[in-house]
């Protein structure tokens, strides 16, 4: 189900996509997110659901405090998708 | 497995009260200027209802109450039991039920109960209440499921302060040989007893002298170990995996398809969350109402508030195959399946 998976860079995307003010050719997979201006813990919770709506990966509160980068979220979800 | 259906008895009447003062999320002062757009396009909470002093939990479900007595025209001596749903009662001791039983003119004869339930409270209440009255034949009822969680919040706390809403209501159940089953499927999960914790005043932790001392405990979140706390994506975590298989269990457990069901009433989080779960079930969004914009999450009246707020004319009207759905503190949650209608509905009562 390799298909399913998106690719680092397609997450990277997505992930900027969550963002309303931050322009998306600023996020990379080594953005340390919550250095950016506009992330709160709201910030936290939509790209959680992101997650689950997108992938259909739920993620603990413990993960995704564990995440610096984008490419750390990425670590976490990846292997979740069924 | 705490999966029952419970025979013989007909909801009859629903009524909801709330605090007339009203509190704008886009004025909001705990929380930032540039954040109060995204938060309220994201929890869908504009505005919320906050009870001053001195307006409790049982206040709001007494008014309810005696509304709905009145348009039932039910004389006080037929009622055989009431049960007080809150987490906000009157008093550490005594519980609530007792002096609501004796303010409505409730006879002795009545038995009077106590359950500290919140998010889930009001499909645990329902659950609790009904197998009594099957079991004991009992005849007509009130379950009474309100919170004034903004009583416990501290003001400089940005992760509850603009999600809770304060509301009481009253629902009447009454005996009837050929009511359709009502169907629960009840659970729990003690491990996250933490993630929505008042920590301080009861047994095992007693008030301390310096208690009311406020403590960071994130950017935006001070508050004492008198206030409530919650952990916002323990609970999104938590949610977003467990209510959509509980629902879906139930509708097994009943014979159900969603495609049956008129409406889907859940506990009102916040619309992130909700909509997650409403994904998770397939469901289309007219089946999902919401009073998250209005009334906030009101805690264990979250479901009594959608219901008279946003399906009033239909249940006034009509028979509704309804799923309410509850979750959240303890960690709890539980669904119920019922046909409901036309029943008793007032307006919402402001106080």
């Amino acid at each position: 189900m390799d298909s399913v998976r998106p690719s680092l860079e397609d997450f990277t995307a997505h992930f900027a996509a969550q963002l309303e003010e931050t322009d998306a050719a600023l996020i990379a997979p080594e953005t340390e997110f919550r250095q950016l201006a506009e992330w709160s813990s709201m910030q936290s919770l939509i790209v959680i659901a992101s997650f689950d709506w997108e992938y259909g990966v739920t993620m603990s509160a413990e993960e995704m405090k564990s995440a610096r980068t984008v490419a750390d979220l990425y670590a976490i979800v990846k292997p979740k998708i069924a | 497995m705490a999966r029952m259906s419970i025979e013989h008895i007909a909801l009859e009447g629903i009524a909801t009260a709330v605090p007339r003062n009203t509190v704008s999320n886009y004025e909001v002062a705990v929380l930032p200027e540039k954040e109060r757009r995204l938060f309220v396009r994201t929890t869908g909470i504009e505005f919320r209802r906050v009870a001053p002093p001195g307006l409790t939990a049982a206040d709001l479900c007494r008014a309810a109450a005696e509304r709905l007595l009145n348009e039932l025209g039910w004389p006080r001596e037929e009622i055989d039991a009431l049960v007080f749903v809150s987490q906000t009662p009157d008093y550490l001791i005594p519980g609530s039920a007792t002096q609501l039983q004796q303010q409505l003119g409730l006879p002795s004869s009545c038995l009077a109960l106590d359950i500290n339930q919140g998010c889930a409270g009001y499909v645990y209440g329902l659950a609790t209440l009904s197998s009594l009255m099957s079991a004991g034949h009992l005849r007509k009822t009130l379950l009474l499921v309100g919170d004034t969680i903004t009583h416990l919040l501290s003001p400089e706390d940005k992760s509850t302060q603009p999600i809770f809403s304060d509301a009481g209501s009253a629902t009447a159940l009454q005996f009837q040989p050929d009511a359709a089953p009502l169907h629960f499927n009840l659970q729990a999960d003690g491990q996250g007893y933490r993630s929505i914790i008042v920590p301080e005043g009861g047994a095992r932790q007693p008030w301390q002298a310096d208690g009311e001392a406020l403590r960071d405990h994130a950017p935006g979140v001070r508050r004492s170990d008198r206030h409530m706390g919650m952990e916002g994506l323990a609970i999104f975590h938590f949610a977003s995996r467990e209510v959509a298989p509980n629902v879906n269990a139930l509708l097994d457990f009943a014979r159900t398809t969603t495609e049956q069901v008129d409406h889907f009433v859940f506990h009102q989080a916040n619309r992130l969350l909700n909509e997650t779960i409403r994904k998770k079930l397939g469901l289309p969004p007219e089946k999902v109402p919401y009073s998250l914009p209005h009334f906030g999450n009101t805690s264990c009246a979250t479901i009594p508030v959608t219901l008279v707020d946003q399906l009033r004319d239909q249940l006034r009207t009509a028979t509704n195959k309804l799923v309410l759905s509850g979750f959240g503190v303890g960690l709890s949650w539980g669904s119920a399946l019922l046909d409901c209608g036309p029943i008793t509905c007032p307006e919402i009562i402001e106080l």
